[in-house]
């Protein structure tokens, strides 16, 4: 009877081996995002609906978006995937300290993007653009406005949720990295985190052209 | 490198969005997003590099959310709508507001009935 080997280290028993684990924590994520692309998709489907039923109300809600804000946003989410991503790379070889740095700049851009949202929502508020009795732009269509602004507000409300869990793991994986958790050969929950950041910036990249772009047509 | 190189690229694509919006060409916009999303998914997920299994969960996500889009569209953008006629008091039908005192149909008026232009 074949003697059985001590499981390697940072392989539990049910593994093969360390890489074995490390992959099926990268696919677990992935399937988790899988489900998170049908959550989103769900907004884009409400989207595609009332452009279709309400172009002209959809194209006159559009042009109330605050362009400026949104675009220094997108540039700032993509900026911060890019430092999250160097980050990984720095944990691959072996350079903690650069690690924390890279979560640190990465969970900064974050706040900023959300402190630039909270500003952009209070403007948009002081503006008339919360659908209901407040509701202030007027002209033709003025249902298919609301409904744009009902999906702007639902769609970024829930962005942003993703955003601050988002800056809360990325925080967290940056404690790791600075108390010694993580060797070259065991950086999966680096990885796994910066899967979910990347991807909280994928949706804002499909949410700002439908909000800020497309309507200006 | 590589990466400063993506980051780079992104930032480009993000400006034509933006110079789109302000020239009104805001339709270009369903050809550049797509790019940086696949931008993204290659070069800071990595997914190309990712097993066989998280390749198949990245895909079918893809190929569920055309599920979803699709499936769901045909109902909306294929649809001939044929509305119902319903009773309804019109000054076609009721004497008060003039009408023969026939019972009179009003068609019910939706945004997928009205005319489109």
């Amino acid at each position: 009877m074949a003697e059985l080997e001590a499981p390697a280290a940072h392989a539990e028993f049910q593994y093969a081996s360390p890489e074995h684990q490390a992959d099926t924590a990268v696919a677990g994520m992935w399937l988790f995002l899988a489900s998170e692309v049908l959550f989103f998709g769900g907004l884009i489907f409400v989207w595609l609906v009332n452009q279709y039923g309400h172009p002209e109300g959809y194209r006159r809600g559009a042009e109330h978006a605050n362009l400026l804000i949104g675009s220094v946003n997108t540039l700032v989410l993509v900026s911060s995937s890019f430092a999250y991503t160097w980050g990984v790379q720095q944990a691959r070889a072996g350079r903690f300290r650069t690690v924390w740095l890279a979560c640190l700049v990465t969970a900064a851009l974050g706040a900023v993007f959300l402190g630039l949202k909270i500003q952009e929502w209070h403007l948009d508020i002081l503006d008339g653009l919360l659908p209901g009795t407040g509701f202030r732009p007027r002209g033709p269509d003025w249902g298919g406005m609301a409904l744009f602004w009902s999906f702007y507000w639902a769609a970024t409300a829930l962005h942003g949720v993703h955003i601050t869990i988002g800056i809360a793991l990325v925080l967290w994986i940056g404690w790791r990295a600075r108390r010694g958790d993580f060797t070259r050969h065991y950086t999966t929950p680096v990885e796994v985190t910066g899967l979910y950041w990347s991807f909280v910036d994928i949706v804002w990249l499909t949410l700002y052209p439908l909000i800020y772009v497309v309507g200006r047509t | 490198m590589t990466l400063l190189l993506l980051w780079a690229a992104l930032v480009l694509l993000l400006g034509m969005e933006v110079l789109a919006a302000v020239l009104h060409a805001g339709w270009v916009a369903f050809g550049l997003a797509p790019i940086m999303v696949a931008l993204v998914v290659a070069g800071f997920m990595h997914v190309l590099q990712a097993s066989p299994l998280s390749r198949i969960f990245a895909t079918s996500g893809l190929f569920w959310l055309l599920i979803l889009l699709g499936l769901g569209g045909i109902d909306f953008f294929a649809r001939r709508d044929y509305p119902a006629p319903q009773l309804t008091r019109s000054s076609v039908s009721d004497p008060s507001l003039g009408g023969s005192g026939e019972p009179g149909y009003d068609l019910p008026q939706s945004h997928f009935t009205a005319p489109r232009q």
